[in-house]
């Protein structure tokens, strides 16, 4: 009790000192939850979006299908007739894809064309615009897509193909829709067009690429290769796994910064009030009253700078997770499936999990002064040596 | 002679010193009675202080015996040298070491606090003291707005409110001019007097001498004269 109060009073008498540490402390202690808040944030909406929109409840893959070989991709195509008549919009959504090259406007932009049923409720993605009536192909594009090939509502594009045989053919088709979700992989660099069309172009009726199924689809589709949620995320969550990585990095460089300044107050503290903690000693304080002394002292630092930390933090936070950050058209470049705004997640857990931390760093890095004066000599200690 | 408090026989302390060691106190044996007032002077590194803290369990004898009050001073683990201080003995410094961010009051009140006295004793207590030192007025008032006379009694009422057997008073009047050291020695006479209480003083201050009842000198680490003053 005596060392808490002494403790206070301590850290009362230190004035300026003491608020600048407790300031520096609670700007740490809100930047730490700030930033995890912002990666699960980031992480958990690109991973719900991109489940959504692309991977539903997972993909049955032809035999030879790699969505990483780009060279061998016109040969990923396999026959889905068998199973045809039980196929539903609502339960299954066969994609077939194909390189292409776009010529517009006099430039020539090589791309993927995809063929998916406009019928589709699978993914949430607006395939119904591919209904839009045409004297052209139905296609649409995703925003990044338009951006960089320089593509407008309504602009019509001619699309190369190679049929199965081998015989290149071109046809025109309407850009008819413009999607404005943030899912880059079913955007940069596509084309999308009714299952049907292409199939047609290609000669390949009937056959698919990879076929996305709902979760209400539980069949297994024979000579197809299912790919679960956890291999197709792989990816994404290997991403979000090595970003969480780095912002622990980040907050225990954060936090150490801040965790010096503290040591370095206290580290100077000891030496200037040498005498006063002789004094102390020779007033019947023992070592091991001083090293709480500034061990208590540290905690007042820690529950300070929290305190005043959640103080301004929990409005700023409030109101970021409400209203989210808007990064414009920085997000666009980072090319991963992110929203230009970012709506951050901060959880109690979140939130108890970074106070823990940050006391419990705040109290060691206080205690570790302390430590060193119960080796010294308490005659020294007097004399100021 | 009164009953003995402190009891010396050969001691020896050494300081290391680079590579070689320094002899602070070489052979010294004394003996101080029940509320003595003596003093031990000598020329700066004679070893006045050196004796004080090892008298005060700050410092331990590199060979030799030193007993306080019954304890022997270089066996007691830091526990219990700390309580020996806490209990029995009161210090008071050259340059007061009063703990700037306390009140006159909260420095006279921490040897109690330590000690674990109730709030109302405590009161009763430091009230005495500051009324011994005439500060009662001043008892709200930090370290830093006082003078150095002033100052120098809140650290003579930190030392007495415990009313210790043993006061070691290391130059108490060597920041003081010759107005405030009267004012303090005086205060220490009464003190004395009133209850028995031990003053053991280091120094090499004129004013202080005269004031002694006893003188133990030192030089180079042996006493080299002890001798009692009518």
């Amino acid at each position: 009790m005596l060392t808490i109060k002494l403790a206070f009073k301590n850290l009362v008498g230190a004035g300026r000192r003491a608020w600048l540490n407790i300031i520096v402390l609670s700007i740490v202690y809100v930047m730490i939850i700030f930033m995890v808040g912002m990666i699960k944030g980031v992480f958990g909406r690109m991973e719900h979006d991109t489940q959504v929109t692309e991977f539903a409840n997972g993909q049955f893959w032809c035999v030879n299908y790699d969505p990483q070989d780009l060279i061998n991709m016109r040969d990923f195509h396999q026959s889905y007739a068998d199973v045809k008549s039980s196929m539903k919009p609502d339960l299954t959504c066969p994609i077939l894809l194909t390189p292409t090259t776009i010529y517009a406007d006099g430039r020539s932009t090589p791309a993927l064309l995809k063929g998916i049923n406009p019928e589709q409720t699978v993914m949430q993605m607006e395939t119904n615009k591919l209904l839009t009536e045409s004297d052209f192909i139905p296609a649409m594009i995703g925003r990044k897509m338009a951006k960089t090939a320089n593509l407008a509502l309504g602009d019509i594009i001619t699309l190369q193909v190679r049929d199965k045989n081998g015989v290149f053919d071109a046809v025109d088709a309407e850009i008819v829709y413009v999607m404005q979700h943030d899912i880059q992989t079913v955007d940069a660099g596509q084309v999308w067009i009714p299952l049907d069309r292409l199939q047609f172009l290609l000669g390949l009726e009937n056959e698919a690429s990879y076929i996305t199924v709902s979760k209400d689809f539980d069949q297994e589709i024979k000579g197809w290769i299912f790919k679960d949620l956890d291999f197709l995320m792989a990816d994404i969550k290997l991403l979000s796994f090595q970003k969480q990585i780095g912002a622990a990095i980040m907050n225990i460089i954060m936090l150490s910064l801040a965790a010096l300044a503290i040591f370095d107050t206290q580290m100077l503290a000891i030496f200037r009030r040498k005498k006063e903690i002789g004094t102390l000693i020779s007033l019947g304080m023992t070592q091991r009253y001083v090293k709480m002394l500034f061990t208590i002292e540290g905690f007042y630092y820690a529950l300070l700078g929290i305190a005043v930390g959640l103080i301004y933090g929990i409005p700023i936070l409030y109101f970021t997770s409400k209203n989210g950050i808007n990064y414009g058209e920085f997000a666009e470049d980072i090319g991963m499936n992110m929203g230009s705004i970012i709506y951050p997640e901060f959880s109690f857990s979140l939130i108890l999990s970074s106070t823990l931390m940050v006391a419990a760093i705040i109290m060691v890095v206080s205690y570790l002064p302390a430590r060193s004066i119960s080796k010294l000599n308490p005659a020294q200690i007097l004399k100021g040596k | 002679m009164s009953k003995s408090l402190i009891n010396i026989e050969g001691l020896i302390k050494r300081f290391p010193m680079g590579n070689r060691e320094f002899t602070a106190l070489n052979g010294v044996d004394l003996k101080i009675g029940q509320g003595e007032f003596s003093g031990l002077v000598g020329p700066s590194g004679s070893g006045k202080t050196t004796i004080l803290n090892i008298v005060g369990s700050l410092d331990i004898p590199t060979e030799g015996t030193v007993n306080v009050l019954g304890n022997d001073i270089g066996t007691l683990t830091a526990k219990t040298a700390a309580k020996l201080r806490n209990k029995h003995i009161g210090f008071i410094f050259q340059t007061y070491n009063l703990l700037p961010v306390y009140t006159v009051y909260e420095n006279v009140e921490l040897p109690l606090l330590l000690l674990g006295y109730d709030k109302a004793s405590r009161e009763k207590m430091i009230m005495d003291a500051l009324e011994w030192v005439d500060l009662i007025d001043k008892r709200d008032l930090r370290p830093s707005t006082l003078s150095g006379g002033e100052s120098q009694r809140v650290a003579v009422a930190r030392a007495m409110v415990k009313r210790p057997e043993i006061v070691l008073a290391d130059e108490p009047t060597a920041n003081l001019d010759s107005k405030n050291s009267f004012n303090i020695l005086e205060m220490m006479v009464d003190i004395n007097k009133e209850l028995k209480t031990t003053f053991i003083f280091a120094t090499h201050d004129e004013k202080v001498m005269k004031y002694l009842k006893r003188k133990i000198s030192l030089i180079d680490g042996k006493i080299a004269k002890d001798e009692l003053i009518k």
